[in-house]
């Protein structure tokens, strides 16, 4: 990454939530970039897209734990000019993040698994993440992977432990992760949604949890409104993130738009990943969303992994966005 | 032939959703949206306002996949709601 990502705090109207100014808030980079939680407060920090480079490797030192986000990965996807081999550019992202100097606690899989939710598809991503050197992987679906079947083969091959159409929460090192759903139920404006089933869980996870406690929410699609014109956004995502207002440091890591945005908006920050398939225009920057065609030869750097580090007692999370190049 | 005859009534969306068959609307958005967009304008897919097709092509292509670019939905979605789809796709003017 050559460009500075922006980190922008605004709270004009004192609610945690800022609307104005949005779009300034947004950090569009196809490159890498690091989170650190500290004690409930959120630090990011610009890095080298290779990981192993100096301040890579210092910050994973320090960390009492780190994780990966990938996105994305849409394995059955083949287009000329776009990717023809969305498996072999999976590879690559699992050898980066086997480079990493530790390796990661678990991955996260911010949905699209799949691009047709099939059989073969699903067998295929299985398949190569067992390559991944990580403990465990967890999952979210993507639109793509609950095509035709309301997600019945996502559920039986990667969500069998989870609640509802697939949500579920768990601690780590005094985090509380929450994988939420919001793939299931495409409003007519093409929003996603949580679902008040959902919610109402959601309301219950965190009821008795110390605000104090760190929080990571992953989920497909964008909970706040990146671009609605597009549907990237989820209709009631308003109502998770209020029931998440009152925590202190509150993490939000979504896929879905194959591109790396930053807003924060009081204690909470959000997060988008790349794809590790293809890329899909900026917001407004096309006619319409879809798979974008890509100069030859600069596919990869709109393709990544996330690295996300937490180092305890200090409250910081770290995260790192790092481009196949 | 339950399809084709299904498909060929005008009324087929509000029938299929009287009869407890997801109304074709919303099944478009659950299954095919992400593809051709939530107004079927087309992002990935194609623009299906206008189709020049028979609802029996449209029903085939429904049914069957297409060398990696759409999923069958066969066996997948009942051939009611693959009819409600089919006259979804018919309103789209």
């Amino acid at each position: 990454m050559k460009t500075k990502e922006k980190i922008i705090l605004h709270d004009h109207n004192k609610d945690g939530l800022d609307r104005r100014g949005f779009l300034e808030c947004m950090a569009w980079a196809g490159t890498g970039m690091l989170w650190t939680v500290s004690g409930g407060l959120l630090g990011s920090t610009l890095l080298p897209s290779r990981a192993g480079a100096a301040d890579t490797d210092n910050l994973i030192k320090k960390a009492s734990f780190s994780f990966v986000q990938i996105s994305d990965s849409h394995i059955g996807f083949s287009k000329e000019g776009i990717n023809t081999d969305v498996a072999g550019t999976l590879k690559e992202a699992i050898a980066r993040i086997n480079a990493l100097p530790e390796a990661p606690d678990f991955i996260l899989h911010t949905g699209d698994l799949t691009h047709l939710a099939a059989a073969d598809e699903f067998d295929t991503l299985d398949q190569l993440l067992k390559s991944v050197k990580t403990q465990q992987i967890f999952f979210v679906p993507g639109e793509h992977d609950v095509t035709g079947d309301n997600g019945k083969l996502y559920l039986d091959g990667f969500g069998k432990k989870s609640k509802g159409s697939g949500w579920y929460s768990f601690d780590h090192h005094g985090i509380h992760f929450i994988g939420l759903v919001n793939v299931m139920d495409i409003q007519q404006n093409g929003l996603g949604a949580l679902g008040q089933d959902q919610i109402a869980w959601l309301a219950g996870d965190l009821r008795d949890r110390s605000a104090e406690t760190p929080i990571v929410v992953f989920a497909h699609i964008p909970l706040w409104e990146v671009y609605p014109q597009w549907g990237w956004g989820t209709d009631d995502g308003a109502q998770a993130l209020a029931l998440l207002k009152r925590f202190g440091s509150v993490t939000v890591l979504n896929g879905h738009i194959h591109q790396t945005m930053k807003k924060v908006e009081g204690s909470v920050t959000f997060h988008t990943a790349m794809s590790t398939a293809f890329a899909q225009p900026e917001p407004g920057k096309a006619p319409k969303p879809g798979p974008m065609k890509i100069e030859a030869g600069q596919l990869r750097a709109h393709l990544g992994i996330t690295d996300v580090n937490y180092l305890e007692g200090k409250n910081a999370l770290a995260i790192v966005d790092s481009t196949l190049v | 032939m339950a399809l084709t005859s299904c498909a060929q009534n005008n009324s087929n969306v509000e029938l299929s959703k009287n009869s407890g068959v997801p109304n074709g609307r919303t099944l478009f958005l659950k299954n095919c949206a992400h593809c051709h967009g939530a107004d079927a304008r087309g992002e990935e897919g194609p623009d299906l306002h206008k189709l020049d097709w028979t609802d029996g092509q449209i029903t085939v292509r429904i049914r069957n996949d297409k060398s990696g670019q759409m999923t069958a939905f066969a066996g997948k979605l009942s051939p009611e709601e693959i009819s409600a789809l089919v006259a979804y796709v018919r309103t789209l003017k």
